[in-house]
């Protein structure tokens, strides 16, 4: 059990304990008040019954009936009937103190709640009677409670001497209130602090690297904040082992991709060793390579900064056409030494929010991929299009195309098609395209086109298609 | 001439490896996938193939499996530094050794000397050797053939070295430090489990001595031992 729990428990004890002891004192000081009166006047079964028979004989013996009663009453060593008429004074002409006759006339009119309805309290029901009397007066019949001494011995004669310390405060009720209210507290405290605790324990082997720990059904089925905050905690983990994996994988991918170069670098210097004459073409290679490098440096910490984020595109408008024209006359360039073909089709001149340098790259990415899968003497083909508030580039090439199950994983870094041994390039460019476009809010997909005619044979290729929200 | 199957799909690694070991006398074959590879190995003798693990298509360690399904060519795998696991299955599938990835040229060929040396020593001792025999196990060195109760253990080259030095010492115990000079011809590196994963791969091919025991004892801290009789 943790400090939580604890503190848990103790608060809602204490706020228990304290809405027992309010109710507990409320009901006692109520209760007390009622005691008071009541303990004034005798309200045991048999000084009911007296006070039963009084009342008869006043309505059917009269005034003289009951006062002969009284007195016959009054040789016998038992409690007596008072009978009080409006003025306080008592039939017979005992003293009777006001106290007395106050809790009469109180207990007379006492009323309890039973059932939604008022009743007389059944505790007191009959101890005292108001008679209206032949004479005119009506008399109040009661037994006054037996003072300490005032009788010899008053279970002897049939009463029971009910214990005087009712009015005292009620240990037994609060006991049983303060032990339910210690077995609640401690419950609700394990129901509140247990989540908790295997949140914590989650958080804690999450913080030690181990993110397959899910608390999902660990919660059983609450349905409730802290179980949503399990549900976010499993996203979370989710989430971040995901980027883990895929972060691991590229740096996996990368030590791979550099080591490739390195290997060759290798070679290189042994032939060179191996053979002085021939020194100027080793160091080209030497050359070649290390370039390489450099670029698959470049690139990677280009990536790196797209995907953290840290890159912020400043929002400018631009010409797509524009765009368009440096990157084909780049391309065209380019694609000399294959005999490419360069086609164009442009859908009208609109424009985009953007960085001009940062779209150019990835347009530029998406040709250059084209191009290097082309065939010899084929054509690229480079269209624009409107769609509703989105301007689409398409770049088709007529090359292999890639597998079908592969159309999205060429867009994850170092990809390269299973088919192909292309050395150019590193298979980062696709990746960064993509980081650049979708931090644009656009969209990039491949689609492998099926047939196309081209200079009279049939050739497939695959079309990339890149989506962006135009002004 | 020796020759040297190349399977590599880095086609400019393959086109200068190519270069160096012809310069160093060898006669080079090359294929870049492993698909390839298998079938020309499958169709012509080489005396020795390095292969390259990572590879698409058919990778490294499933083309040394197709190898070695009908052949116990000598390969050398090329595998990335530091990557155990692939170092481990290759051996376990039968490598002979592997070379980290990048090395320099001179240690491929350092490393092909090693084994092909070791593959083809009844040419050096002519008819010198005779057979040894050790309980059940018999060895002819000269042509490279093993017995276990009378029948033949295929074993591959490097696997062969092995068996014979631990026979040739049979009853002392062999570290796995002088094994790996006299078998691979190169030292022993540190967490190095070329040895160990070869001598399990022998044990699987021999029978069990009548108490039950493997003929080729492991002597902890040292090394292994052949038990005599």
């Amino acid at each position: 059990m943790g400090r939580l729990y604890w503190k848990f428990f103790i608060f809602f004890f204490l706020a228990q304990l304290t809405a027992v002891t309010g109710v507990g004192v409320a009901v006692w000081i109520a209760n007390n008040k009622l005691e008071n009166a009541n303990a004034q006047i005798e309200a045991s079964p048999s000084a009911k019954s007296m006070v039963a028979a009084a009342a008869a004989t006043l309505k059917f013996g009269g005034v003289e009936g009951l006062q002969a009663l009284m007195q016959y009453w009054a040789q016998r060593p038992m409690p007596q009937v008072y009978a009080v008429d409006e003025q306080n004074m008592e039939l017979q002409g005992r003293a009777v103190s006001v106290d007395v006759i106050k809790s009469a006339r109180e207990v007379l009119s006492q009323r309890i709640a039973v059932d939604g309805e008022q009743k007389a309290n059944v505790l007191v029901r009959g101890a005292v009677q108001q008679i209206q009397a032949s004479d005119g007066h009506r008399y109040l019949l009661f037994v006054p409670a037996f003072q300490k001494g005032a009788m010899p011995n008053p279970r002897m004669l049939g009463f029971n001497a009910k214990p005087r310390n009712r009015h005292l405060f009620p240990f037994v009720p609060l006991l049983a209130g303060v032990l339910a209210s210690l077995i609640f507290a401690a419950i609700l405290a394990w129901y509140f602090s247990k989540p908790i605790k295997q949140l914590r324990q989650a958080f804690a082997s999450a913080a030690n690297g181990s993110l397959d720990v899910r608390i999902g059904t660990a919660m059983g089925n609450r349905h409730d904040e802290l179980a949503d905050l399990g549900s976010a905690f499993d996203l979370m983990a989710t989430r971040l082992g995901a980027l883990m994996q895929s972060q691991t994988r590229l740096l996996h991918q990368v030590s791979h991709e550099l080591r490739s170069p390195l290997a060759r670098l290798q070679i290189a210097v042994g032939l060179a060793r191996q053979q002085p004459d021939k020194l100027d073409s080793s160091l080209t290679r030497i050359e070649r390579e290390s370039e390489r490098m450099d670029n698959l440096v470049g690139e990677l910490l280009e990536l790196s900064r797209l995907e953290s984020g840290v890159m912020k595109v400043e929002k400018e408008p631009i010409y797509i056409d524009e765009l368009l024209t440096t990157v084909i006359e780049d391309a065209r360039f380019e694609g000399m030494a294959k005999k490419i073909t360069i086609q164009y089709e442009q859908a009208g001149d609109v424009s985009v929010l953007g960085q001009q340098d940062l779209l150019h790259r990835a347009i530029d990415n998406v040709v250059r991929n084209a191009l290097k899968y082309s065939e010899d003497e084929s054509q690229v083909v480079i269209s624009t299009m409107l769609k509703q508030d989105n301007i689409i580039i398409k770049v088709t090439d007529h090359g292999p195309g890639v597998a079908e199950n592969e159309l999205e994983t060429i867009f994850q870094p170092f990809y390269r098609g299973s088919e192909s041994h292309h050395k150019d390039g590193h298979g980062v460019g696709l990746a960064i395209a993509k980081q650049i476009i979708e931090a644009h809010g656009g969209t990039i997909i491949a689609n492998n086109v099926a047939s196309n005619v081209v200079n009279n044979h049939m050739a497939s290729g695959l079309s990339v298609e890149i989506s962006l929200p135009r002004v | 001439m020796q020759t040297v199957l190349l399977i590599d799909d880095d086609v400019e690694l393959v086109e200068m490896l190519k270069e160096y070991l012809e310069l160093e006398s060898f006669e080079v074959s090359v294929a870049h996938d492993g698909a390839t590879g298998a079938k020309m190995a499958a169709q012509q003798t080489f005396d020795i193939i390095v292969l390259d693990v990572m590879m698409p298509k058919l990778n490294g360690i499933d083309t040394l499996r197709t190898i070695r399904q009908h052949s116990n060519v000598p390969v050398i795998m090329l595998t990335a530094r530091g990557d155990n696991t692939d170092r481990i299955l290759g051996l376990e599938l039968g490598a002979d050794d592997y070379v980290p990835k990048p090395s320099t040229p001179r240690e491929i060929v350092a490393r092909i000397r090693a084994i092909l040396r070791r593959v083809k020593p009844a040419e050096e001792s002519n008819g010198a050797s005779t057979q040894i025999i050790v309980g059940a196990l018999a060895i002819w060195p000269a042509q490279r053939l093993v017995t276990w109760d009378g029948e033949p253990v295929t074993l591959t080259s490097t696997e062969f070295n092995l068996l014979e030095i631990l026979a040739k010492n049979a009853g002392q115990v062999v570290t796995k430090q002088d094994l790996s000079q006299q078998a691979l011809g190169r030292p022993l590196e540190r967490f190095d489990r070329t040895i160990d994963v070869h001598l399990s791969s022998i044990r699987h091919k021999l029978g069990l001595l009548p108490d039950g025991r493997h003929i080729i004892q492991t002597v902890f801290r040292l090394g292994y031992q052949l038990l005599k009789d």
